[in-house]
């Protein structure tokens, strides 16, 4: 079996599942945020259960409303933290602790190798990092696991991504992101499958960039991404975990529908245009373009690998004057994290704008949202018309080493070229 | 009537973010495919299908996209493939959902469907389309009108 197969029997008490079976899982931890959470909270109340099934494996995470700009938001928070409330929840993550919810549970520790977790957002992928499966859903779904500790899920098949070669200067784990995306289109191939990701260069790849390679498997179409765990999740999770786990790995003789090989010695520093997510460009084609506003965060591209690169890159440079730069960093930890650091001081003094912790302007409704006639190059994960606010704005997406270095500039700019 | 738009229609476009802080139908009803097609809200009817070409529904894992549809009076959508969330969350808030990968049904085609069966019959272009099976507990969820209610009704899964 694959990793993802095995994961899914032994959490279903069985010794084998193959793909297109139903089964019935146990979930590690549910996650739900303030912007789906009430309604969560609500549906799970209507199922007439007095508790949730485990109060320390009910994540809550105040990400997309806060801090509110708008009354709106305000009362809709108040709203949420009276649910978080009246169900007893340990592990809440609200303002001041805050920060991106995909962030949180894998930082937090809150989602284990070998488990499945679940969140009503998109990008709950971002849990095969550590080597869990890690799903989205929605309202409904999260309620009923919230009731019962479990869900259903259709044993995906397993496409393969064998990743080797030598990681280039400047090319991060964003750029390989969008160099499959430009591979596979969105033409149904990789729909409802997992994705695993294994080779030599992800070995090499720190836990972040292994968390920007599954976060952007939703974007592919896949159910799930996947990277076996290894000495540095280990290390990774030992100072966090909440609870134990085991190293649950692919059989030699796993079965896979396809597999795709990658050699990152020749990936370059890479873009998607305005609206087509899958149309791909090489940053040297595009080097030039005017753009007037720079952003880093999401739960894609705003940890503090990301933030160093950036920094790397600004450090005792100026953000061109037609420029507005903002950061947002995915988690209280990873600002407080870049803090210490030094290079948040860096990046302000380079004229960089740096908020609370938040999704931002990433789901258009918060800090920063693009407006008519903006041309924004972004280090998120979506590209589609509107998505930042105004659908008469443009977004290219690529890595934090493009945007920092046409920031500079104030026109696209590969980043091997300062 | 049916109503047939093209491929990776995004859940933006099914109903926007700025929209989706409720499940309060009022607001999801005006605003549903509001980008993709102004005129869309004032001409569905109740029971009227929507037709849409591959991996619909792509993007958030709003549960607000499918129950969008399903309050404007849409009473099924077949498209050449679902992006998975939207078809999960379909289900669970039941809407019934078929995918035919070849299917050729443009907008006012007249259809007839069986959808136990899965079977489409494209009335104006005299061809008949069968959709990938759908497992039962998926037909049982639809059929109770959703997750939630399911449960409440089984208090478990029957797989």
């Amino acid at each position: 079996m694959t990793i993802t197969e095995k994961i899914m029997a032994i959490n279903s008490g069985r010794d084998k599942v193959v793909p297109g079976q139903l089964v019935w899982t146990n979930i590690q931890s549910v996650m739900t945020m303030d912007y789906l959470g009430t309604e969560t909270f609500k549906a799970f109340d209507s199922l007439g259960k007095p508790e949730v099934f485990d109060k320390e494996r009910v994540i809550c995470v105040s990400d997309h409303l806060v801090p509110p700009p708008t009354q709106a938001f305000a009362t809709l928070l108040n709203q949420w933290r009276e649910a978080v409330k009246a169900h007893d929840i340990k592990h809440f993550y609200d303002l001041g602790r805050q920060g991106i919810a995909h962030q949180i549970m894998v930082e937090q520790g809150h989602v284990l190798p070998g488990t499945l977790s679940i969140g009503t957002d998109s990008h709950a992928n971002t849990y095969g990092a550590v080597g869990a499966v890690g799903n989205a859903v929605s309202v409904s779904d999260a309620a009923v696991a919230m009731a019962t500790g479990k869900s259903w899920f259709r044993v995906p098949e397993t496409v393969k991504f064998h990743i080797t070669g030598k990681w280039q200067p400047w090319v991060m784990a964003k750029d390989l992101s969008l160099h499959i995306m430009g591979m596979m289109h969105w033409n149904g191939h990789l729909i409802y499958k997992t994705i695993e990701f294994d080779g030599p260069a992800i070995s090499d790849l720190e836990m972040a960039g292994r968390m920007t390679l599954c976060n952007m498997t939703v974007d592919l179409g896949a159910k799930n991404g996947i990277i076996a765990p290894d000495a540095k999740t280990a290390e990774f999770l030992s100072p966090v975990q909440k609870g134990n786990w085991n190293y649950v790995t692919s059989d030699s003789d796993a079965v896979y529908e396809k597999v795709y090989e990658v050699d990152v010695t020749n990936l370059v520093p890479t873009i998607s245009m305005p609206d087509k997510l899958d149309e791909v460009r090489r940053v040297e084609e595009v080097q030039g373009t005017k753009f007037n506003k720079a952003f880093v965060g999401t739960c894609t591209n705003g940890r503090l690998e990301d933030i160093e690169m950036m920094a790397r890159i600004l450090k005792g440079k100026q953000v061109h004057r037609d420029v507005n730069f903002m950061l947002v960093p995915a988690s209280t930890q990873v600002y407080l994290d870049a803090i210490k650091a030094g290079y948040i001081t860096d990046l302000i003094e380079a004229g960089v704008a740096v908020d609370t912790p938040s999704c931002a302007s990433c789901a258009g409704i918060h800090t920063g949202v693009a407006g008519d006639g903006d041309i924004v190059l972004s280090a998120g994960n979506r590209n589609m018309k509107g998505r930042m606010g105004s659908k008469n704005a443009q977004i290219y997406l690529t890595s934090p080493a493009v945007v920092a270095a046409s920031a500079l500039t104030g026109v696209i700019t590969d980043p091997r070229s300062i | 009537m049916t109503y047939a738009y093209g491929d990776n229609i995004d859940t933006d476009r099914i109903i926007a973010g700025k929209y989706t802080k409720t499940l309060d139908f009022s607001t999801l009803a005006e605003h549903v495919l509001e980008d993709l097609d102004p005129t869309f809200k004032s001409k569905v009817q109740k029971g009227d299908t929507l037709i849409a070409g591959q991996n619909f529904g792509c993007g958030s894992s709003r549960e607000q996209a499918p129950l969008a549809i399903k309050i404007s009076g849409v009473s099924l959508v077949i498209a050449k493939s679902f992006a998975r969330i939207f078809f999960r969350n379909s289900i669970n808030i039941g809407l019934p959902v078929l995918e035919i990968k070849d299917h050729d049904i443009e907008s006012g085609d007249e259809l007839k469907v069986d959808l136990e069966k899965g079977i489409v019959m494209n009335l104006s272009k005299k061809t008949t389309h069968q959709a990938a099976p759908m497992p039962k507990v998926m037909i049982d969820i639809l059929q109770e009108g959703g997750l939630v209610l399911y449960l409440k009704k089984y208090g478990n899964y029957q797989i």
